[in-house]
Protein backbone atom coordinates (compact mmCIF):
# COMPACT_ATOMS: atom_id res chain seq x y z
CA UNK A 1 0.00 0.00 0.00
CA UNK A 2 1.56 3.16 -0.96
CA UNK A 3 1.76 6.40 1.12
CA UNK A 4 -1.39 8.50 0.22
CA UNK A 5 0.20 11.49 -0.38
CA UNK A 6 2.84 9.72 -3.28
CA UNK A 7 -0.16 8.34 -4.98
CA UNK A 8 -1.90 11.74 -5.32
CA UNK A 9 1.16 13.27 -6.57
CA UNK A 10 1.60 10.15 -8.88
CA UNK A 11 -2.19 10.22 -10.02
CA UNK A 12 -1.39 13.20 -12.81
CA UNK A 13 1.52 11.77 -14.40
CA UNK A 14 0.01 8.40 -14.49
CA UNK A 15 -3.42 9.39 -16.60
CA UNK A 16 -0.70 11.54 -18.69
CA UNK A 17 1.44 8.58 -19.52
CA UNK A 18 -1.67 6.12 -20.12
CA UNK A 19 -3.02 8.53 -22.43
CA UNK A 20 0.17 8.89 -24.59
CA UNK A 21 -0.70 4.75 -25.06
CA UNK A 22 -3.95 6.24 -27.13
CA UNK A 23 -7.20 7.96 -26.09
CA UNK A 24 -8.96 5.56 -23.21
CA UNK A 25 -12.10 5.97 -20.25
CA UNK A 26 -12.27 6.22 -16.56
CA UNK A 27 -12.72 2.18 -15.81
CA UNK A 28 -10.11 1.08 -18.38
CA UNK A 29 -7.62 3.84 -17.41
CA UNK A 30 -7.69 2.28 -13.77
CA UNK A 31 -7.39 -1.02 -15.11
CA UNK A 32 -4.24 0.00 -16.60
CA UNK A 33 -2.33 1.30 -14.22
CA UNK A 34 -3.22 -1.32 -11.59
CA UNK A 35 -2.03 -3.80 -14.46
CA UNK A 36 1.36 -2.23 -15.16
CA UNK A 37 1.82 -1.72 -11.10
CA UNK A 38 1.12 -5.55 -10.93
CA UNK A 39 -1.45 -4.42 -8.19
CA UNK A 40 0.48 -2.18 -6.27
CA UNK A 41 -0.98 1.06 -7.14
CA UNK A 42 -4.44 0.95 -6.16
CA UNK A 43 -6.85 4.10 -6.71
CA UNK A 44 -9.92 4.88 -5.10
CA UNK A 45 -11.74 4.12 -8.09
CA UNK A 46 -14.23 7.20 -8.08
CA UNK A 47 -11.24 9.84 -6.61
CA UNK A 48 -10.21 9.50 -10.24
CA UNK A 49 -12.76 11.32 -11.65
CA UNK A 50 -12.64 15.02 -9.81
CA UNK A 51 -8.83 14.46 -11.13
CA UNK A 52 -10.08 13.93 -14.70
CA UNK A 53 -12.17 16.94 -14.15
CA UNK A 54 -9.50 19.08 -13.06
CA UNK A 55 -7.14 18.18 -15.89
CA UNK A 56 -9.58 18.94 -18.45
CA UNK A 57 -10.46 22.08 -16.88
CA UNK A 58 -6.63 22.84 -17.51
CA UNK A 59 -6.87 22.36 -20.99
CA UNK A 60 -4.49 18.87 -20.55
CA UNK A 61 -6.81 16.64 -21.65
CA UNK A 62 -10.04 16.42 -24.00
CA UNK A 63 -12.66 13.98 -24.01
CA UNK A 64 -15.97 12.86 -25.90
CA UNK A 65 -19.29 11.18 -25.15
CA UNK A 66 -19.06 7.73 -26.94
CA UNK A 67 -21.27 5.06 -27.32
CA UNK A 68 -20.43 1.45 -25.87
CA UNK A 69 -21.48 -1.42 -26.55
CA UNK A 70 -24.08 -1.27 -23.83
CA UNK A 71 -25.67 0.92 -25.57
CA UNK A 72 -24.91 3.82 -22.77
CA UNK A 73 -22.63 6.68 -23.39
CA UNK A 74 -19.04 6.49 -22.02
CA UNK A 75 -16.85 9.51 -21.99
CA UNK A 76 -13.33 9.15 -23.56
CA UNK A 77 -10.12 11.21 -22.89
CA UNK A 78 -7.25 12.09 -25.37
CA UNK A 79 -4.31 13.47 -24.62
CA UNK A 80 -3.53 17.75 -25.75
CA UNK A 81 -0.82 19.57 -26.70
CA UNK A 82 -0.56 21.17 -23.65
CA UNK A 83 -0.96 18.05 -21.98
CA UNK A 84 2.00 15.99 -24.09
CA UNK A 85 4.05 19.53 -22.69
CA UNK A 86 3.07 19.47 -18.69
CA UNK A 87 3.78 15.35 -19.20
CA UNK A 88 7.31 16.12 -20.05
CA UNK A 89 7.94 18.62 -17.37
CA UNK A 90 6.52 15.70 -14.85
CA UNK A 91 9.00 13.61 -16.40
CA UNK A 92 11.53 15.55 -15.74
CA UNK A 93 10.96 16.07 -12.34
CA UNK A 94 10.16 12.35 -11.55
CA UNK A 95 13.70 11.87 -13.18
CA UNK A 96 15.89 14.23 -11.22
CA UNK A 97 14.00 12.85 -8.02
CA UNK A 98 14.62 9.16 -8.90
CA UNK A 99 18.11 9.74 -10.72
CA UNK A 100 19.46 11.24 -7.07
CA UNK A 101 17.69 8.47 -4.77
CA UNK A 102 19.55 6.22 -6.90
CA UNK A 103 22.89 7.67 -6.68
CA UNK A 104 22.31 7.65 -2.45
CA UNK A 105 21.55 4.01 -2.22
CA UNK A 106 24.09 3.15 -4.65
CA UNK A 107 26.76 4.22 -2.26
CA UNK A 108 28.39 1.03 -0.42
CA UNK A 109 27.35 1.06 3.21
CA UNK A 110 29.96 2.11 5.44
CA UNK A 111 31.04 -0.15 7.55
CA UNK A 112 32.12 -0.27 11.10
CA UNK A 113 35.03 -2.50 12.05
CA UNK B 1 -45.40 -15.83 8.47
CA UNK B 2 -41.57 -15.49 7.20
CA UNK B 3 -42.01 -13.30 3.75
CA UNK B 4 -39.17 -13.94 1.20
CA UNK B 5 -37.23 -10.94 0.83
CA UNK B 6 -37.19 -9.09 -2.03
CA UNK B 7 -34.87 -10.39 -5.24
CA UNK B 8 -31.93 -7.74 -5.24
CA UNK B 9 -32.82 -5.32 -8.33
CA UNK B 10 -29.16 -4.22 -9.97
CA UNK B 11 -30.91 -1.57 -11.65
CA UNK B 12 -32.96 -0.09 -8.77
CA UNK B 13 -29.87 -0.04 -6.48
CA UNK B 14 -27.63 1.92 -8.91
CA UNK B 15 -30.38 4.26 -9.20
CA UNK B 16 -30.33 4.68 -5.86
CA UNK B 17 -26.78 5.41 -5.41
CA UNK B 18 -26.87 7.78 -8.32
CA UNK B 19 -29.35 9.50 -6.20
CA UNK B 20 -27.48 9.71 -3.35
CA UNK B 21 -24.43 10.58 -5.25
CA UNK B 22 -26.83 13.93 -6.61
CA UNK B 23 -27.38 15.42 -3.33
CA UNK B 24 -24.01 16.60 -3.88
CA UNK B 25 -24.15 19.90 -5.67
CA UNK B 26 -20.70 19.99 -6.74
CA UNK B 27 -21.39 16.81 -8.69
CA UNK B 28 -22.75 16.98 -12.60
CA UNK B 29 -24.71 15.53 -14.46
CA UNK B 30 -22.35 14.67 -16.64
CA UNK B 31 -19.89 13.47 -13.96
CA UNK B 32 -23.09 11.24 -12.49
CA UNK B 33 -23.04 9.91 -15.90
CA UNK B 34 -19.86 8.96 -15.45
CA UNK B 35 -19.45 7.94 -12.60
CA UNK B 36 -22.56 5.31 -13.24
CA UNK B 37 -21.41 3.90 -16.01
CA UNK B 38 -17.94 3.38 -14.19
CA UNK B 39 -20.06 1.42 -11.59
CA UNK B 40 -21.52 -0.44 -14.10
CA UNK B 41 -18.19 -1.52 -16.20
CA UNK B 42 -16.95 -2.19 -12.33
CA UNK B 43 -20.19 -4.58 -11.39
CA UNK B 44 -19.96 -6.29 -15.17
CA UNK B 45 -16.37 -7.21 -14.63
CA UNK B 46 -17.36 -8.98 -11.15
CA UNK B 47 -20.33 -10.48 -12.42
CA UNK B 48 -17.46 -12.01 -14.88
CA UNK B 49 -15.58 -13.75 -11.90
CA UNK B 50 -18.88 -15.49 -11.14
CA UNK B 51 -20.20 -12.81 -8.32
CA UNK B 52 -24.17 -12.37 -7.90
CA UNK B 53 -25.65 -8.90 -8.82
CA UNK B 54 -25.77 -8.07 -4.95
CA UNK B 55 -21.51 -9.13 -4.12
CA UNK B 56 -20.64 -7.10 -7.36
CA UNK B 57 -22.74 -3.97 -6.74
CA UNK B 58 -21.77 -3.77 -3.23
CA UNK B 59 -18.10 -4.36 -3.81
CA UNK B 60 -17.85 -2.17 -6.79
CA UNK B 61 -19.99 0.91 -4.78
CA UNK B 62 -17.04 0.38 -1.89
CA UNK B 63 -14.71 0.68 -4.45
CA UNK B 64 -15.78 3.81 -5.81
CA UNK B 65 -15.28 5.62 -2.65
CA UNK B 66 -17.24 7.30 -0.29
CA UNK B 67 -20.33 9.45 -1.34
CA UNK B 68 -19.31 12.82 1.15
CA UNK B 69 -15.56 12.11 0.00
CA UNK B 70 -16.19 12.22 -3.77
CA UNK B 71 -18.55 15.41 -3.30
CA UNK B 72 -15.86 17.01 -1.91
CA UNK B 73 -13.21 15.99 -4.17
CA UNK B 74 -15.34 17.22 -6.60
CA UNK B 75 -16.40 20.40 -4.80
CA UNK B 76 -12.47 21.46 -4.44
CA UNK B 77 -12.11 21.40 -8.11
CA UNK B 78 -15.12 23.58 -8.96
CA UNK B 79 -14.42 25.65 -6.23
CA UNK B 80 -11.12 26.73 -7.61
CA UNK B 81 -11.71 29.38 -10.65
CA UNK B 82 -15.99 29.59 -9.78
CA UNK B 83 -15.54 33.47 -8.99
CA UNK B 84 -14.12 33.86 -12.42
CA UNK B 85 -16.85 31.61 -14.35
CA UNK B 86 -19.37 33.71 -12.06
CA UNK B 87 -18.03 37.02 -13.84
CA UNK B 88 -17.97 35.25 -17.32
CA UNK B 89 -21.39 34.64 -17.06
CA UNK B 90 -22.34 37.86 -16.29
CA UNK B 91 -20.57 39.66 -18.89
CA UNK B 92 -22.29 36.67 -20.84
CA UNK B 93 -25.74 37.40 -20.47
CA UNK B 94 -24.83 40.94 -20.76
CA UNK B 95 -23.50 40.36 -24.43
CA UNK B 96 -26.20 37.99 -24.92
CA UNK B 97 -29.11 40.56 -24.06
CA UNK B 98 -26.82 43.30 -26.10
CA UNK B 99 -26.94 41.43 -29.21
CA UNK B 100 -31.03 39.82 -28.42
CA UNK B 101 -32.09 43.70 -28.54
CA UNK B 102 -29.86 44.82 -31.07
CA UNK B 103 -31.34 41.34 -33.38
CA UNK B 104 -34.99 43.28 -32.19
CA UNK B 105 -34.23 46.42 -32.96
CA UNK B 106 -33.05 46.06 -36.42
CA UNK B 107 -36.19 43.60 -37.36
CA UNK B 108 -38.20 46.05 -36.08
CA UNK B 109 -37.01 48.82 -38.24
CA UNK B 110 -36.72 46.36 -41.07
CA UNK B 111 -40.66 45.19 -40.67
CA UNK B 112 -41.96 48.67 -39.58
CA UNK B 113 -40.74 49.82 -43.09
CA UNK B 114 -42.42 47.00 -45.23
CA UNK B 115 -45.78 47.29 -42.76
CA UNK B 116 -46.04 51.24 -43.65
CA UNK B 117 -44.31 50.87 -47.10
CA UNK B 118 -47.41 48.35 -48.26
CA UNK B 119 -49.97 50.86 -46.78
CA UNK B 120 -49.11 53.84 -48.61
CA UNK B 121 -50.15 54.32 -51.71
CA UNK B 122 -47.65 54.13 -54.78
CA UNK B 123 -45.32 56.91 -55.41
CA UNK B 124 -46.63 58.80 -52.12
CA UNK B 125 -43.70 60.34 -49.52
CA UNK B 126 -42.17 57.65 -47.48
CA UNK B 127 -41.39 58.47 -44.13
CA UNK B 128 -40.46 56.58 -41.31
CA UNK B 129 -43.70 55.91 -39.25
CA UNK B 130 -44.82 58.60 -37.02
CA UNK B 131 -47.46 55.61 -35.65
CA UNK B 132 -46.08 55.16 -32.36
CA UNK B 133 -48.78 52.20 -31.38
CA UNK B 134 -47.73 50.72 -34.85
CA UNK B 135 -44.16 50.73 -33.31
CA UNK B 136 -44.44 49.45 -30.22
CA UNK B 137 -46.14 46.94 -31.34
CA UNK B 138 -43.89 45.46 -33.97
CA UNK B 139 -40.61 46.08 -31.39
CA UNK B 140 -43.21 43.73 -28.68
CA UNK B 141 -43.65 41.08 -31.02
CA UNK B 142 -40.10 41.01 -31.93
CA UNK B 143 -39.03 40.73 -28.80
CA UNK B 144 -41.68 38.40 -27.40
CA UNK B 145 -41.81 36.23 -30.37
CA UNK B 146 -37.89 35.14 -29.93
CA UNK B 147 -37.79 34.88 -26.37
CA UNK B 148 -40.63 32.78 -26.44
CA UNK B 149 -39.71 30.37 -28.60
CA UNK B 150 -35.50 30.40 -27.18
CA UNK B 151 -37.34 29.71 -23.42
CA UNK B 152 -39.41 26.86 -25.31
CA UNK B 153 -36.28 25.55 -26.87
CA UNK B 154 -34.30 25.50 -23.68
CA UNK B 155 -37.13 23.80 -21.66
CA UNK B 156 -37.73 20.85 -24.81
CA UNK B 157 -33.50 21.06 -24.23
CA UNK B 158 -33.31 20.62 -20.96
CA UNK B 159 -36.74 19.03 -19.12
CA UNK B 160 -34.40 15.26 -19.01
CA UNK B 161 -31.76 14.31 -17.08
CA UNK B 162 -30.57 12.40 -19.34
CA UNK B 163 -31.15 14.45 -22.95
CA UNK B 164 -28.45 15.09 -25.56
CA UNK B 165 -28.96 18.99 -25.30
CA UNK B 166 -28.17 18.72 -21.40
CA UNK B 167 -25.03 17.18 -22.10
CA UNK B 168 -24.49 19.22 -24.97
CA UNK B 169 -24.95 22.67 -22.85
CA UNK B 170 -23.18 21.31 -19.36
CA UNK B 171 -20.41 20.95 -21.83
CA UNK B 172 -20.36 24.29 -23.27
CA UNK B 173 -21.29 25.55 -19.75
CA UNK B 174 -17.52 24.39 -19.15
CA UNK B 175 -15.92 27.07 -21.60
CA UNK B 176 -17.84 30.01 -20.17
CA UNK B 177 -14.59 32.20 -21.98
CA UNK B 178 -15.11 31.09 -24.84
CA UNK B 179 -19.42 31.72 -24.66
CA UNK B 180 -18.45 35.80 -23.96
CA UNK B 181 -16.06 35.78 -26.66
CA UNK B 182 -18.58 34.23 -29.22
CA UNK B 183 -21.42 36.56 -28.18
CA UNK B 184 -19.12 39.29 -28.18
CA UNK B 185 -18.07 38.68 -32.18
CA UNK B 186 -22.09 37.70 -32.77
CA UNK B 187 -23.02 41.34 -31.32
CA UNK B 188 -20.67 43.25 -33.71
CA UNK B 189 -20.89 40.92 -36.39
CA UNK B 190 -24.47 41.77 -36.12
CA UNK B 191 -24.50 45.08 -35.61
CA UNK B 192 -22.16 46.09 -38.72
CA UNK B 193 -24.15 43.86 -41.06
CA UNK B 194 -26.73 46.03 -40.28
CA UNK B 195 -24.49 48.74 -41.45
CA UNK B 196 -23.26 47.86 -44.42
CA UNK B 197 -26.77 46.33 -45.67
CA UNK B 198 -28.18 49.94 -45.05
CA UNK B 199 -25.24 51.65 -46.81
CA UNK B 200 -25.37 49.02 -50.05
CA UNK B 201 -28.56 48.55 -49.58
CA UNK B 202 -30.44 51.96 -49.18
CA UNK B 203 -33.02 52.88 -51.32
CA UNK B 204 -33.62 55.85 -49.55
CA UNK B 205 -36.54 54.53 -47.69
CA UNK B 206 -35.05 54.70 -44.03
CA UNK B 207 -32.47 57.81 -42.72
CA UNK B 208 -30.66 56.33 -40.25
CA UNK B 209 -27.69 58.18 -39.55
CA UNK B 210 -24.57 56.53 -39.83
CA UNK B 211 -23.07 57.52 -36.33
CA UNK B 212 -25.75 55.62 -34.70
CA UNK B 213 -23.99 52.18 -35.23
CA UNK B 214 -20.83 53.92 -33.70
CA UNK B 215 -23.00 54.85 -30.57
CA UNK B 216 -22.40 51.21 -29.41
CA UNK B 217 -18.37 51.58 -30.50
CA UNK B 218 -17.83 52.68 -26.32
CA UNK B 219 -19.68 50.13 -24.54
CA UNK B 220 -18.20 46.98 -27.16
CA UNK B 221 -14.61 48.25 -26.08
CA UNK B 222 -15.66 48.23 -22.29
CA UNK B 223 -16.85 44.42 -23.13
CA UNK B 224 -14.07 43.43 -25.13
CA UNK B 225 -11.59 44.98 -22.30
CA UNK B 226 -13.20 43.46 -19.56
CA UNK B 227 -13.15 39.87 -21.57
CA UNK B 228 -9.64 40.30 -21.96
CA UNK B 229 -8.46 41.23 -18.20
CA UNK B 230 -10.62 38.67 -16.88
CA UNK B 231 -9.21 36.55 -19.42
CA UNK B 232 -5.82 37.50 -19.37
CA UNK B 233 -5.08 34.29 -16.29
CA UNK B 234 -6.49 31.55 -18.39
CA UNK B 235 -4.46 33.27 -21.92
CA UNK B 236 -1.35 33.64 -20.25
CA UNK B 237 -1.46 29.42 -18.84
CA UNK B 238 -2.31 28.35 -22.35
CA UNK B 239 1.01 29.98 -23.67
Amino acid sequence: MLDKELIAASTVPLVLSVLTEGETYGYALIQRVRELSGGKIEWTEGMLYPVLHWMEKEDLIESEWREAETGRKRKYYRLRKEGKKALQEEKQQWLTVHETLEKLWKQPQPRLT
Amino acid sequence: METTPAPFDLNLAIQQWRDDLAKSPAIRTESLEELEMHLRDSVARLQARELSAEEAFLIAAKRMGSTARLGAEFDKVNSQSAWLDRVFWAVIIMQAWSFFERLCAECTILVQNAVQNAMLPPGAFRAPSQNGWLNAGIYLANTVIPLTLAVFLAWYLLKSPQSRGRLFLETFSRRPLSLAIIFFCASVTVQYLFLISIIFGNQGIVHIPVRAYFQALPSQLLYAGMIFVLAKKRLLRKA
